[in-house]
């Protein structure tokens, strides 16, 4: 590889990108509009929810509890349950979406000072309205009883465990799909304008091509990276009980992975209406649907399964929530660390075998 | 003589953009059924003038008068009389000849749809070629259909900016002569170029200069006052005098 | 004289359509040879079997010594190619684009900063070297797009249709550069549909539908022109033109108000056929009449 070609080609697609202001706004505004978008439109408050309630305690603390919940803003009452089953009919009927269950020991334990535990049962199939129930519910019954350390259980979206988990995924999701639509635009860019012809008449080699257009694109995705981080911490207040270390390092892969899908589409396309459509689809749907941020990859079919761990969003989406809200940095993580350089090499690999710096074939 | 029987009039006609005056006080008349070139170096103001022309793009001041409209009050109205060719032919490349022509004649509006086209592919010579994909044809046949597709409406004035650039001889020998038909039937044709040997087919020309119309006549009356054997030594001669190309 | 380019049996296909059908030619060092032909003759397709972007299906196209499939890359160190649309980047002002152009191919950064001035100068563009090139006149870019091209002092210069668009005065600058650049004993290959160009070359091959049908110097070419060429004025060229074509078999073209009359026919058979008194001169003729002559008489083969 020579430098000079190299650094030639960084620089000149940094111009490109420095004097286009809709590239720009495509790489950092746009980003950031999605964050605070989704960011806000996925937790916005909740209100009325319906709620039953199957009280087996039936005592002055239990009813406390009750009362607390149907005052508040969040629920309405929605009926009574006296059985496990009722407490499944009523929610696949769709007559309540969250069931608080109080079980027998509930007044004893109040009046004792000891732990106690209640049980919130939410239809899981809306997602964000029950991460917003339990988040209201975590509230109320912290305020009823801060001394008992009353707990909550939910069941029907086990995997969700915290009302934080959107904004980590969000980031991965974002990021994922801006990076791969920047360089998509880069190699049909040059055939489009006729530059390609010229180019390749150049001593140029397809490392020095490959190489020198990833560097502005890897630029604009680390400020989105470090933009969204920096929002998720002060904006949306999400803990960060992971390293910072952990997380740049990760994303410094994760970068690289997804600038090199969509150098690889856009060798592929003949256009950059072409190329900026097909890495929208194959980054953003495989991204959304399948990499666990929205739905939980565990529940789905075997062969679906297998399908999410080829997608390097899986891995990126899960990284960023371990980082962010486990905060544990164990063996798993460098797993999944592996997979994405590894992934990295292979796309590259292609793209340096699909790259022609000729006509033959054209 | 009355603004009528003029196809074209131009009267003090002047366009800035910014401080750069494009098209710098110009006036001049093109006759009814007359082929008049318009030459200039790059970026001398042909362009710009021949936008304001079409409609496209207002004056700054003075007035022009094209098929008895005022551009500057009814610019809409003027669309509807004039055929517009540029070189980058506005073609569809990935619709076959005859749906180039159906496109174009419904959007001029044109009756007896059928008809039209079929006497647009006769005269453009593409019999034979109407399921043809446009993109596959030579350079030579894109420019007769580009040419057909602005005249299905049988528009009384027609511009063709740059129409030749990089056709051959002999395509060119009969794109001409088809410009000269049209010309014998009453159309007025306005036209620029950067070829000479292509301006000898005008009945007059205008040589522009830094927004400015320099010279006007015949091309023997051109060769005659410059004292010059052909278009090119008279071109080179008028536009080098300042050495001038903005 | 040294051989700089030696193609022999070019041959090259696109799906069904044969662009190139074995063509081969020789070019010496110091040379400018012109590629004329109509459109979908096959020039560009050749020009770029020339730079190496494009390999031929069969036959061979030798370049400075070096085979242009199978050294590709030394061959573009050694020669520069300019294509139809000049390969500028519009976003990058003109100084940017010579910057660029001379790290692509290596050139040394100390020696670059006088090189490129002088370019500059050369090119009249000192003036605009801050300004984008897509905001350039026509002119200003294609003498921009030869500067990048000569931006590491080639041996071997490739124009594809240099002068698209481009007005005569530019034009004639432009080729007061070429010639410049020929006494210092570059090579160069150029196409153009303009034949006034043609004749500025030193020798050139006429292609037709992917064959090279006539070759020569201008003179030789203008003398495969049987018994000169007849000219005269006509109030109605085209018509009387097409006339005389038709009633004699005789090629005929109009050039603004005169019709040029080629082949097989005398003054009289001219006279009688249009019909009136007409004043006829005769004359040598030009690259341009041969080109209508070779074009209209290969395609009634």
């Amino acid at each position: 590889m020579n430098k000079q070609r190299f650094r030639a080609i960084a620089k000149k697609e940094t111009i490109h990108v420095l004097r286009d202001p809709r590239s720009l706004a495509m790489g950092i505004a746009i980003p950031v509009l999605l964050l605070v978008l989704f960011g806000y439109g996925l937790s916005l408050n909740v209100e009325d929810v319906p709620l039953a309630v199957w009280d087996q305690s039936g005592t002055a603390a239990s009813r406390d509890l009750i009362r607390d919940f149907t005052n508040s803003k969040a629920f309405q009452p929605a009926g009574v349950c006296h059985s496990q089953s009722e407490t499944e009919d009523i929610i696949q009927s769709g007559d309540a979406m969250a069931v608080l269950v109080i079980p027998a020991d509930y007044g004893e334990k109040i009046a004792e000072h000891m732990p106690a535990t209640v049980q919130l049962l939410v239809d899981g199939s809306d997602s964000n309205m029950a991460r917003l129930s339990i988040m209201y519910a975590g509230g109320i019954v912290k305020n009823e009883a801060q001394s008992s350390g009353v707990s909550i259980i939910t069941a029907y979206n086990p995997a969700m465990d915290t009302t934080w988990s959107i904004i980590p995924g969000l980031i991965a999701i974002i990021v994922n799909v801006i990076a791969a639509m920047l360089t998509s635009l880069c190699v049909a860019r040059e055939w489009e304008n006729g530059t390609m012809e010229q180019l390749i008449s150049t001593p140029v080699r397809k490392v020095e091509f490959i190489l020198g257009k990833l560097v502005p694109y890897y630029a604009i995705g680390v400020i989105d990276v470090v933009v969204a981080v920096v929002m998720a911490l002060f904006l949306f207040g999400v803990p960060l009980n992971g390293s910072l270390l952990a997380l740049a390092g990760v994303s410094a892969v994760f970068l690289l992975t997804t600038l090199s899908v969509g150098v690889l589409v856009s060798t592929g396309a003949r256009s950059q209406l072409l190329a900026s459509q097909l890495s929208l689809i194959i980054t953003f749907l495989p991204g959304f649907i399948l990499s666990g941020f929205v739905y939980d990859t565990k529940a789905m079919p075997g062969v679906v399964i297998a399908i999410t761990k080829l997608i390097p969003a899986t891995y990126y989406v899960s990284l960023l929530r371990t980082i962010f809200l486990k905060g544990t940095w164990g063996a798993a993580p460098s797993k999944e660390l592996m997979f994405l350089s590894l992934f990295t090499v292979v796309i590259l690999a292609a793209t340096m075998k699909k790259l022609k710096l000729n006509l033959d074939g054209r | 003589m009355t603004d009528n029987d003029y196809a074209v009039t131009l009267e003090n006609l002047t366009r800035k953009f910014g401080d750069f005056t494009a098209v710098d006080d110009v006036s001049f008349s093109v006759n009814r059924g007359e082929i008049f070139g318009f030459l200039g170096a790059n970026g001398a103001g042909k362009s710009t003038t021949i936008r304001m022309l079409c409609g496209i793009l207002k004056p700054t001041s003075g007035r022009g008068i094209v098929g008895g409209v005022d551009i500057s009050r009814t610019p809409e109205k003027v669309k509807s009389f004039i055929g517009y060719m540029s070189q980058k032919f506005s073609l569809y490349d990935d619709l076959t000849v005859e749906e180039n022509l159906n496109f174009f004649a419904g959007i001029y509006g044109v009756k007896n749809r059928k008809d039209a086209v079929n006497r647009a592919i006769e005269s453009a010579g593409l019999a034979g070629r109407e399921k043809k994909m446009t993109g596959s044809l030579p350079v030579g046949w894109k420019q007769q259909l580009s040419l057909a597709s602005a005249v299905m409406h049988n528009p009384d004035i027609l511009f063709l900016d740059e129409p030749t650039s990089g056709v051959d001889p002999v395509s060119r020998r009969k794109f001409w002569e088809t410009i000269r038909a049209k010309s014998d039937d009453g159309t007025t044709v306005f036209v620029t170029t950067h070829y000479m040997t292509e301006a000898e087919y005008c009945d007059r020309l205008s040589i522009m200069r830094a927004g400015k119309v320099i010279a006007l006549g015949s091309p023997d009356e051109l060769k005659r006052k410059n004292d010059r054997d052909t278009l090119e030594d008279v071109f080179v001669s008028l536009v080098q005098q300042t050495g001038d190309t903005r | 004289m040294s051989t700089v380019v030696r193609v022999q049996g070019l041959t090259k296909s696109f799906k069904e359509v044969q662009a190139v059908k074995g063509i081969s030619f020789d070019v010496a060092k110091g040379e400018v040879f012109g590629l004329v032909g109509p459109d979908g003759a096959g020039k560009t397709t050749a020009m770029r079997i020339l730079a190496a972007i494009l390999a031929p299906d069969r036959g061979s196209a030798e370049i400075l010594g070096m085979d242009t499939t199978s050294s590709r890359e030394k061959i573009h160190d050694r020669i520069a190619y300019m294509s139809q649309r000049f390969g500028l980047y519009q976003d990058l002002t003109v100084e940017e684009n010579i910057r660029f152009y001379a790290d692509m191919y290596g050139v040394e950064k100390k020696q670059q900063e006088s090189g490129i001035k002088k370019l500059l100068n050369w090119s009249s563009l000192t003036q605009f070297r801050k300004r984008p090139a897509g905001k350039l006149s026509g002119g200003m870019k294609q003498k921009l797009g030869l500067a990048c091209a000569l931006v590491h002092t080639p041996e071997l210069l490739l124009l594809d249709e240099p002068t698209n668009g481009v007005d005569p005065v530019s034009r004639k600058e432009f080729w007061n550069l070429l010639y410049k650049l020929v006494d210092e004993g570059l090579t160069i290959i150029m196409t153009t549909a303009y034949l006034d160009e043609a004749e500025r070359c030193h020798r050139l091959a006429f292609m037709n539908k992917g064959e090279i049908t006539a070759r020569g110097t201008p003179g030789e070419i203008v003398r495969l022109i049987p018994g000169g060429v007849y000219k005269f004025k006509s109030d109605n060229p085209f018509e009387e033109s097409n006339l005389v074509s038709s009633k004699t078999g005789a090629v005929s073209t109009v050039f603004g108000s005169q019709v040029h009359v080629m082949g097989d026919v005398t003054e009289q058979d001219i006279q009688t056929t249009v019909g009136r008194s007409v004043q006829i001169s005769k004359t040598q003729g030009s690259v341009e009449d041969a080109f209508v002559y070779l074009s209209e008489t290969v395609y009634d083969r």
